[in-house]
């Protein structure tokens, strides 16, 4: 076939630019190290890079969530754990309290004890964490959550809020417990119901704090215990619910007449509760049944407190203490197990956060080498690429002004 | 005396050889020249009784060695080439500006998501909102940034549009002018071609092939007619039409043909080279690209506004949207009155489509959506202010009657990521708290004062009406009638049986923001649970839980894509749109160069030829002129015969 002068230089030029093009290309790669720099050189890898980089930004900001979560729960943790400290030595101050060989100034000194040790616990409940955060009133952060009016009784001003943090994608941590959930809305009495003496009672029985032992049957309602004289002529009890009426007797039995025999330390039972007296109460003192109400923590060991205060002269005085003292150290048992409650969940969830903060980082490493397969350049294969197109530029470049030497003309 | 006239015609023809030899050397690199050659043929013989004795040469006529059927091949694959070209040089540039990490969208969408979630771990920081905000601000930013570019891409596809529109009217009246000419040149040398003028028309045809696929047909008086685009007369004789570029509406560029009786709209017509390139870039995929970019901003900004909406601020504002969500554009066409708007109601159906809204007289308008001619028929039954019922997405409102043949482009989402922008300016407004809250009632102290073991869960809004609460919602438990009995407002009763809906039932108040909640366990007499607003929540992050989970949600393109899906898909459409140009590019660069070296193998110089032909021609000057001297020598050997 002919070929055109003109064309023959335009097609060596033209070889030698298109390899130069394609040099260019491969430095670009080769120096950026990515297969992919526009969407063009491959539409369907480039929109995976996107997924991908939005997969790996999404994780990276749940690690930092989880972290986040860690810290705070961590501090809560931490912060539970010195309050149980607290609650502990506080109870063996209670004890010790109980003694009935201390005298009253011993006890003043206990109950001096008590109160730094509520104080402390006040402290505690409203720790702040490193963003100066209450940890322990619900969604209202920046409101300090317990504080005491001038009458002595606490005041809760956080609300029953419980805050989440996202950690992985179907997957929310509550990284926080509210100071209501944590330290006031705890049951006093056995959690069912409490257990109270007549403050007039003349005798020294003393009420235990009773359990539920058949809840379908319980009925929340006051019940009064009193003992008379029975128709035997011993010392016997009788029941009467505020709305159940007479219980023990069973009607149709006489309320007085047909009352059972009272015996120290004898279990009474009806409507599912069954509780006790012991001691040697007197005809006419009576015990009252009551549903547990609310009672905050800090309540209850101010109400130690005061126990320890109170001056104690005879038997009805200290059996009055201890009345008291036994439905105290329930509602601080209640707190405790509360506490312990709360912080399985916390430990719990520091758990889940681990697990999590590991499945993300195995997550990641999984993201981000599929993401290197698609987006980065193989180099050993870049490089021997590079080389042959080296070549094939020489070749074109030789090639060119070998044949553009040669005319015709030359030989006139 | 045949010997010296057939020696002189040897003469002349070689030295006509040789001068056409000079003239294709002298014009070896000349664009379009093609080689010319003298074709030779023997004089008529004379009979002399022996027979018939040769008188020696002529040149019969000099013609361009040319292939018709190559000319044109090589018109139609210069003209796909430079479509495909002119397209993948703006299409590039669309390209390479989406995927970029400087210059796409992604990094902007990623960081924003993120700083939401900072303001989640930390809902009270002033500073992890004022993030927020700066992030949403770059976002939106990087929204009219790439709005910006499409945009500037527009111009720049106007500015070449009138560039080759000019170049096209120049090359029509040179050829117009080239073919008068032409039939002159021919008639003045009797019918022999003018060679180098037709090369001259050769070649401004080519160049017109560049800008746009031409059709020529050739006339018997030499002349050649043009046709451009689909059949479109251009030139015709002598008579040159123009184009011209008009905006027909905000952005979008029509060309019209003009001549001496009429100007009509030729865009659809148009096809092939640079000017069909850009046509098509203009429709194939700056205005979807822009429209893709608005609707994924549309998206963004309404779907997050909705649930922004149903979240509380710092300060217990609800109901404060977030974006500014930009609206349709309508433009009317012509002489067609301003009485038509429209209105965005569903951002997850939006196509990335233009309309076109045609009044066909009486009640009857027809609307097309312009990507792929689907119609809907609209009748307003005669009523004045007319909404239409929710196509693609949006509404159309008619205020009044128009004169038949008017019309109207919609564009729903052009506007779209021009607009998106923050209306919120105070970090504290920012509502990432649930505005309601539920608990136990508890007594001035704080200390829940319910008997019984019931909890109710957290509340949830699902509408911003009737939040905030005027006054709290007390829900007071009847146990003898196995329900609770709400305050008023808004009053009522909830039925709840402790004995079979103790693992938790689950209501709605519908007149407080359908808040719906969850009770359970065994509450007793009187017992109650308080609904009241979530004043004072520094910390609660509810609904910015819900607003980070926005990001994977599949709220687009009709609940199939999330925010990062749609963008993706843009990119991806974009990208595979180019890597065919650049792929179709390369084939028809091979394709045309293809067809130039066969038409230069035909048509074009070699210098080595010419060198051979030159040498050929000059032996036979040679022998020529030795002719003219054997013819003087015999004479003289007559003449002094006769001495």
């Amino acid at each position: 076939m002919r070929v055109s002068t003109a064309y023959f230089t335009q097609r060596g030029l033209t070889s030698i630019l298109d390899q130069q093009a394609r040099l260019a290309d491969m430095q670009e790669q080769i120096s950026s190290g990515q297969r992919i720099s526009k969407p063009s050189d491959d539409p369907t890898g480039a929109a995976q890079i996107l997924r991908l980089e939005q997969a790996l930004s999404v994780t990276s900001q749940y690690q930092r969530n989880a972290d986040n979560a860690l810290n705070r729960l961590t501090l809560q943790e931490s912060t539970l754990d010195s309050v149980q400290d607290s609650l502990i030595r506080i109870r063996e101050i209670a004890i010790q309290g109980a003694n009935p060989t201390i005298n009253n100034s011993d006890r003043q000194s206990l109950a001096q004890e008590v109160r730094e040790r509520l104080n402390e616990l006040v402290s505690l409940a409203n720790t702040k964490d490193a963003n100066q955060e209450y940890l322990f009133s619900g969604y209202k952060v920046t409101t300090k959550p317990i504080s005491q009016a001038a009458d002595g009784t606490f005041q809760y001003d956080g609300d029953q809020g419980q805050r989440a943090l996202q950690i992985s994608s179907g997957r929310q941590i509550k990284d926080s417990d509210s100071g209501s959930d944590v330290f006031i809305n705890i049951k006093n009495g056995n959690g069912t119901f409490q257990t109270s003496a007549n403050i007039a009672n003349t005798g020294t029985g003393v009420f235990n704090v009773g359990q539920v032992v058949d809840l379908s049957s319980y009925v929340a309602e006051t019940y009064t215990i009193s003992l008379v004289t029975n128709g035997s002529g011993n010392l016997g009890y009788n029941v009467v619910g505020s709305t159940s009426g007479q219980l023990i007797p069973s009607l149709p039995q006489n309320l007085v007449t047909d009352a059972p025999d009272y015996s120290d330390g004898g279990s009474i039972q009806f409507n599912g509760i069954q509780t006790g007296i012991t001691g040697a109460p007197v005809v006419g003192d009576s015990f009252t049944i009551m549903p547990s109400t609310t009672q905050d923590m800090f309540s209850s060991v101010q109400k130690l407190a005061t126990a320890l205060e109170t001056t104690i002269n005879n038997p009805a005085g200290h059996s009055d203490f201890l009345n008291m003292f036994n439905s105290t150290l329930s509602e601080m048992d209640l707190a405790f197990e509360n506490i312990t409650r709360v912080r399985t969940s916390v430990g719990a969830r520091l758990k889940t956060i681990d697990d999590q903060i590991n499945i993300n980082e195995d997550f990641k490493i999984e993201m981000t080498t599929t993401l290197s397969k698609v987006r980065d350049l193989d180099i050993a294969g870049a490089a021997v690429e590079l080389q042959s197109r080296l070549i094939a530029l020489e070749a074109a470049q030789t090639t060119y002004t070998r044949i553009q030497g040669l005319s015709l003309f030359d030989y006139f | 005396m045949s010997i010296l006239n057939a020696a002189i015609s040897g003469l002349l023809a070689s030295q006509r050889s040789l001068a056409t030899v000079s003239h294709n050397i002298s014009n070896v690199h000349t664009e379009g020249y093609s080689r010319q050659r003298v074709d030779l043929v023997a004089r008529e013989a004379q009979f002399r009784g022996v027979g018939y004795i040769g008188s020696g040469v002529e040149a019969s006529s000099i013609t361009r060695v040319t292939d018709q059927f190559l000319t044109t091949q090589l018109r139609t694959s210069t003209s796909s080439s430079s479509d495909i070209n002119a397209f993948l040089t703006l299409a590039s540039r669309v390209d390479n500006m989406l995927a970029d990490a400087e210059t796409g969208l992604s990094p902007s969408l990623q960081n924003f998501f993120a700083a939401i979630q900072d303001v989640n771990d930390l809902p009270s920081s002033i500073t992890a909102r004022q993030v927020m905000m700066s992030e949403a601000d770059s976002l939106a930013a990087r929204f009219k940034f790439l709005d910006q570019r499409l945009s500037d891409l527009g111009n720049e596809v106007k500015t070449q549009l009138s560039g080759d529109i000019s170049d096209i009217n120049t090359i029509s009246k040179s050829i117009a002018e080239l073919n008068s000419r032409i039939v002159e040149a021919t008639g003045v040398a009797s019918g022999q071609p003018p060679n180098d003028l037709l090369d001259q028309r050769e070649v401004l045809i080519l160049d017109l092939a560049e800008l746009v696929s031409v059709n020529t047909i050739e006339q018997n008086d030499g002349s050649l007619n043009v046709f451009i685009g689909k059949g479109l007369p251009l030139v015709i004789n002598k008579e040159a039409s123009t184009l011209s570029i008009t905006e027909t509406y905000e952005g979008h560029y029509d060309i019209s043909l003009v001549n001496q009786y009429s100007s009509s709209n030729i865009t659809d017509s148009i096809s092939g080279g640079s000017l069909g390139g850009q046509i098509n870039f203009q429709s194939q995929m700056l205005e979807p690209a822009k429209n893709a970019l608005g609707r994924l901003a549309i998206g963004l900004a309404d779907t997050f506004n909705q649930q922004h909406q149903l979240g509380a601020s710092l300060d217990g504002d609800v109901n404060t949207s977030f974006f500014n969500v930009g609206a349709p554009s309508v433009a009317a066409l012509g002489t067609a009155p301003n009485n038509v708007t429209s209105v965005i109601t569903d951002s997850s159906a939006l196509t990335d489509s233009d309309y076109n809204l045609t009044f066909n007289g009486g009640n009857s308008y027809t609307l097309t959506r312009l990507s792929d001619a689907t119609t809907t028929a609209i009748d307003t039954s005669g009523a004045t202010p007319y909404t239409t019922p929710v196509i693609d997405g949006f509404t159309i409102d008619i205020t009044a009657g128009a004169t038949a043949g008017d019309q109207y482009i919609i564009r729903p989402t052009i506007n779209g990521a021009s607009d998106l922008a923050v209306l919120i300016t105070d970090p504290r407004k920012v509502s990432v708290a649930g505005p309601l809250k539920g608990g136990a009632v508890t007594n001035a102290s704080g200390i829940p004062t319910n008997i019984g073991n019931s909890t109710i869960s957290d509340v949830n809004i699902s509408s911003a009406i009737g939040v905030p609460l005027a006054s709290n919602i007390t829900l007071t438990f009847d146990a003898v009638n196995n329900r609770f009995d709400l305050s008023s407002p808004p009053g009522g009763t909830l039925a709840y049986n402790p004995a079979t809906d103790n693992a938790g039932k689950q209501f709605t108040i519908a007149v407080a923001g359908n808040a719906t909640f969850t009770v359970s366990g065994f509450p007793e007499d009187g017992d109650g649970f308080l609904i009241e607003n979530n004043t004072g929540a520094d910390g609660d992050n509810r609904n910015g839980l819900l607003l980070s989970d926005l990001q994977s949600s599949r709220l687009l393109l009709n609940g199939s894509a999330t925010y990062q899906d749609t963008y993706g898909q843009l990119v991806a459409d974009v990208g595979s749109t180019t890597r065919q140009s650049e792929i179709s590019s390369e084939a028809l660069a091979v394709l045309k160069e293809q067809t130039i070296e066969t038409r230069e193998s035909i048509s074009g110089v070699n210098l080595d030829e010419e060198a051979a032909n030159m040498l050929k021609f000059q032996q036979s000057y040679s022998a020529a002129a030795q002719m003219i001297s054997v013819a003087d020598n015999l004479f003289n050997s007559l003449i002094n015969a006769f001495r």
